[in-house]
């Protein structure tokens, strides 16, 4: 089999083992890599029911036949587990040097499960693998333990490592690498804290084993040039997602104080331009034209690498209107390893906790130091505050009790990215049906929505929902590769099936590759289910705030959503995927799709319709 | 007379020489694509339009007093890719 190397490093802590084996040839196939193998491999592996924190769980990162390979913005895998955040499915990806590696190892995916009994790493060299202790490491940030390992194996080894956040377990810690990349919103980083792992270091040295490495590279070369070429690369290059924050103050979108407005009076102060001023260099993933971290000076001095979504969350969202500042917290975020949407998300909570006298504590919006203090509380789980916002926004607020599940901006647990939809069903629904919660990865319909007719709940909206998710989250995330040249700067999607063909020699059509991607979905729409014990609508429903509180500032002051028409809207969605009116994959749909192996369970769960 | 003010957001403001720029138009106003300055090879529904904040299509009028706003797509808001359309989920073949 060309394209794919056909085995998976298999690691068990508890046991101390790390062993090659087979995959079926027909999962590469029919679910590709990425999130696709993962869901597989998870469905397959992991008891029914595990302990998200627990040894039973499989943390898996995955490649693709497309990552790493000579073709714009390559350098991605995917980092996947039952989350602790939402207790349904979690991912994330992550740019870094160990997604090259990775592949010329020989492996399409690492599977971890168990736990260590002390604090270790695994090292992986091509094909042989080997668990080391780490209490060294264990305590260090993420920065500090990376600069340490890239002594021990090369400057350019791959290393995915968790801070003192994912140790402690806290549910919104992410995998980190390269000393700002994040990835794994729904606490991938807390699944491989709970394993005690705290690194995964990888150097590889084989090939691809590519179908026609000759026409790979001219396809990537073409690529690369129509990138490069694109009308709107040179702004991209100087503000890359940063171009956002003016984008969606005018759309009024732009969370602002806990997503109760949608416009920001202090946008100026975060927006592109002034990130222009504050400007030091500029970093990406590997395999990169299009390099989209722009690395600042904070106001403590540090460099600081941004982007629009830890702005915004940890900018106009929590009420602070000084970049420079919004930078220090980012900096902290990457440091102990937090995912910086869910932290701006929880912090906010805080602060309208606590204005609503919800918790006793005085948070006021916009108060730096406070905040800065508070991310250190719930990196270290330091005091009961901290401890408290560690769990996420949907438990907190479990625990508070009272009203203050209103002011958890979140879906099935997970916090919402940073796009406000009082006045946009579509992105909404985007939210609402996301496959790991609230987030924006996987159908940013926003623009699209903005540019049609933003107040219509029709059943376009769903069409292009999917339209968006098939490509972005079914197909993008199990190529692996960055969807940025397509999203951004317009690379004809035609490449993608090409380089494709060429790299694993099967003649896939857009008609495979989309049922690829439903099948997928649907899969991971059966894993929570099997996860959940059972499957409500509730859980694909956005935050109540947008349709009870309507925005009180700017030019759409007056607008929320609209909860009859937005139920609608999501009876149209659940249609066309062919899944019934709770949101359930109807049996012939599953069965169409090649997921006969799920039958039987969800039967049994929930009753499957015909 | 009077002036329409428009707002060019991400590479447009390079083409069209700054973020903002005013416009005269007549006291009946204009279209809004006569009064935003666009770069040749881009089409006006590769683009978002905005007046005064809320939506707006390039045909629409805009008066003296006016502010446009003219950015491009980003994150997902180029063409669909049209090559299926979601009817149905799609065959079981791979």
């Amino acid at each position: 089999m060309k394209g794919w190397h056909g085995r998976l490093l298999w690691v068990d802590l508890t046991r101390g083992e790390a062993r090659s084996v087979e995959y079926p040839k027909e999962w590469a196939l029919n679910f590709m890599g990425g999130r696709g193998l993962a869901a597989r491999i998870l469905w397959e592996h992991m008891p029914a029911g595990a302990d998200p924190l627990g040894p039973d769980n499989l943390l898996i990162f995955a490649v693709g036949p497309l990552t790493g390979l000579p073709l714009p913005s390559s350098g991605k895998l995917v980092v996947a587990a039952k989350s602790p955040l939402t207790g349904g499915y979690g991912d994330g990806n992550i740019g870094s040097m160990a997604a090259v590696h990775l592949r010329r190892a020989g492996f399409d995916a690492i599977v971890v499960r168990g736990r260590a009994e002390k604090p270790s790493m695994l090292v992986v060299r091509d094909q042989k693998a080997d668990i080391l202790p780490a209490e060294h490491l264990w305590g260090l940030d993420t920065w500090a333990a990376e600069r340490r390992l890239r002594e021990d194996y090369g400057r350019n080894a791959g290393v995915l490592l968790i801070g003192p956040a994912g140790e402690r377990l806290v549910r919104f810690a992410t995998v980190i690498s390269q000393e700002g990349r994040s990835g794994g919103r729904p606490g991938m980083g807390a699944v491989m804290g709970s394993k005690r792992l705290k690194a995964v270091v990888i150097v590889g040295t084989g090939d691809f084993n590519l179908h026609d490495q000759r026409e790979v590279a001219k396809l990537g070369s073409a690529a690369y040039r129509d990138v490069k070429r694109s009308k709107g690369y040179s702004f991209w290059m100087r503000q890359g997602t940063m171009m956002t924050v003016d984008w969606a103050q005018e759309n009024s979108v732009l969370p602002a104080y806990n997503f109760r407005e949608g416009v920001f009076e202090g946008f100026k102060g975060i927006d592109g331009y002034r990130m222009e001023e504050l400007k030091v260099t500029q970093r990406g993933c590997p395999n990169c034209n299009m390099t989209c971290g722009n690395v600042v000076r904070d106001a403590e001095g540090e460099l600081s690498e941004l982007d629009y979504e830890n702005v915004a969350m940890l900018g106009s969202n929590i009420g602070l209107d000084d970049l420079a500042k919004v930078a220090v917290l980012n900096r902290l975020a990457d440091m102990y390893g937090l995912d910086t949407i869910s932290l701006g998300g929880t912090l906010a909570f805080a602060a309208e906790a606590s204005e609503e006298g919800l918790i006793d504590e005085r948070i006021e919006w916009g108060d730096f130091d406070r905040f800065r203090d508070l991310i250190r509380e719930v990196a270290l789980r330091e005091t009961e505050l901290g401890n408290l916002l560690a769990e996420g926004t949907r438990r907190a607020a479990e625990k508070l009790g009272g009203d203050s599940i209103r002011y958890a901006m979140q879906v099935k647990g997970l916090e919402v990215s940073a796009y406000d939809c009082h006045a946009a069903p579509g992105m909404a629904l985007a939210y609402a049906t996301s496959p790991i919660g609230a987030h924006h990865k996987d159908a940013w319909v926003i623009s699209w929505e903005v540019a049609t007719d933003r107040f219509s709940y029709g059943p376009e909206k769903a069409r292009r929902v999917i339209e968006l998710q098939r490509v972005r989250g079914g197909l993008f995330e199990s190529f692996v590769t960055c969807r940025f040249p397509w999203v951004e700067l317009g690379l004809d999607l035609d490449y993608y099936i090409k380089l494709l063909r060429a790299a694993t020699g099967v003649e896939y059509t857009w008609d495979d590759l989309y049922a690829l991607a439903d099948r997928v979905y649907a899969l991971v729409r059966a894993l929570w289910i099997r996860e959940l014990g059972g499957w409500d609508r509730s859980l694909d429903m956005p935050p109540a705030r947008w349709f009870r509180e309507p925005i009180s500032k700017g030019p759409l002051a007056g607008s929320r959503l609209d909860i009859e028409k937005f139920r609608g809207l999501l009876d149209a969605y659940y249609e066309l995927r062919g899944w019934d009116e709770r949101g359930v994959p109807r049996r012939s749909t599953l069965e169409k799709l090649g997921l006969g192996f799920t039958v039987e369970t969800l039967d049994r769960l929930v009753g499957l319709t015909p | 007379m009077g002036r329409v003010r428009v707002r060019y957001l991400g590479y447009l403001a390079e083409y069209a020489g700054g973020r903002e720029v005013e416009v005269e138009v007549g006291e009946s106003g204009a279209r809004l694509i006569e009064v935003v300055r666009l770069p040749p090879d881009v089409s006006p529904d590769d683009l978002v339009f905005l007046v005064n904040g809320r939506p707006a299509k390039p045909g629409d009028r805009v008066r003296p007093g006016d502010t446009v706003s003219v950015m491009p797509h980003i994150s997902g808001g180029a063409p669909a890719p049209s090559y299926i359309p979601v009817a149905a989920p799609a065959r079981a073949t791979a």
